[in-house]
């Protein structure tokens, strides 16, 4: 496949996302709880139009500070999504609507890392029967820069540009820091993955959507009591 | 330097571009000690809280002083949710 010179600075949350959703050596996602990765995408395009201006959201809602499109498809739908609604809705319910399509999203962000050159993609066997696609990245040079930034930012006291701190709730809330870290690791980070989360409001809706749907899913599980 | 910005009203989405502007401004010096005046303000968005942390970050990185100064209770509820109250100098 051919490639492109990346840059990675310029990924958005979402790409930021599922770059680290995908192992390294195989290319596929990696295990996560049910839906994480749907609503975490959810979240990474309002926080990513709330970076661009385009959203703003508060302890309960999200609402439209401009219109004006930001040339990146999945980001116009959405806004544009959001923007037609005729009331403002809370943002839990934002989240689980664009989660709806998360398959989607999930397919439209990656295919936009293979086409920057920051992904590849191969074609495999699975039992010797089933083709499957896997992604792996091109150099990961990608990954172990947003790997790093992170890293850095967990183990100092510095304050986080809003990116960063956006960056940091999607992992915590769709698990990916029991991937990335040690569980010794994680125990002695974890106060300040929170601290740098909250500061986010988008980063407390989507853990707090994550929690309730973990609780229905152990209901369903378990049944009436 | 010190000085103080006493923002009123509404501070979201709207205005958090020229609010982030002027206090940036106000912190460009070396070493200069900004104090926020939150008296007046009845409301922060999401955009807004932005505001306070790209000013505290814009003061560390120049070695002077953002102080957020008596903010209403509603303020200062948002202020505690999100952890600012932690990484912020807040003063009642």
């Amino acid at each position: 496949m051919t490639t492109t010179p990346s840059q990675p600075s310029q990924l958005t949350l979402a790409e930021e996302l599922i770059l680290i959703a995908l192992d390294d050596e195989t290319g596929t996602l990696i295990s996560l709880p049910p839906f994480a990765l749907e609503l975490g995408l959810a979240s990474a395009v309002i926080g990513e139009l709330t970076l661009k201006g385009r959203l703003d959201t508060d302890a309960t809602h999200v609402f439209v500070t401009s219109k004006v499109p930001v040339d990146d498809s999945i980001l116009d739908e959405t806004l544009a999504d959001i923007a037609a609604e005729p009331q403002q809705l809370p943002t839990e319910t934002w989240l689980r609507r664009i989660a709806e399509e998360g398959q989607v999203l999930r397919d439209r962000v990656t295919m936009r890392l293979v086409k920057r050159g920051v992904l590849g993609t191969e074609e495999k066997r699975l039992l010797w029967v089933f083709k499957t696609r896997t992604y792996p990245p091109t150099s990961g040079i990608e990954e172990r820069e947003v790997k790093s930034r992170i890293m850095t930012l967990l183990n100092n006291d510095d304050i986080p540009n809003p990116h960063d701190a956006l960056l940091i709730g999607l992992l915590r809330s769709t698990g990916m820091f029991d991937v990335l870290l040690s569980r010794p690791e994680h125990e002695r980070l974890r106060p300040r993955i929170d601290q740098l989360s909250n500061l986010e409001e988008i980063n407390r809706s989507l853990s707090n959507t994550m929690s309730a749907l973990q609780v229905a899913l152990a209901s369903a599980y378990i049944g009436p009591m | 330097m010190s000085a103080t910005y006493s923002p009123a009203g509404r501070l979201d989405g709207s205005n958090a571009a020229a609010a982030e502007s002027e206090l940036l401004g106000l912190l460009s010096e070396q070493g200069a000690a900004v104090t926020v005046d939150l008296s007046k303000l009845d409301y922060v968005s999401s955009a807004g809280l932005r505001v306070f942390l790209s000013a505290a970050k814009a003061a560390k990185a120049k070695g002077g002083k953002l102080t957020l100064l008596s903010p209403k209770p509603a303020v200062m509820e948002v202020l505690q949710i999100s952890g600012f109250d932690r990484i912020l100098d807040i003063q009642s």
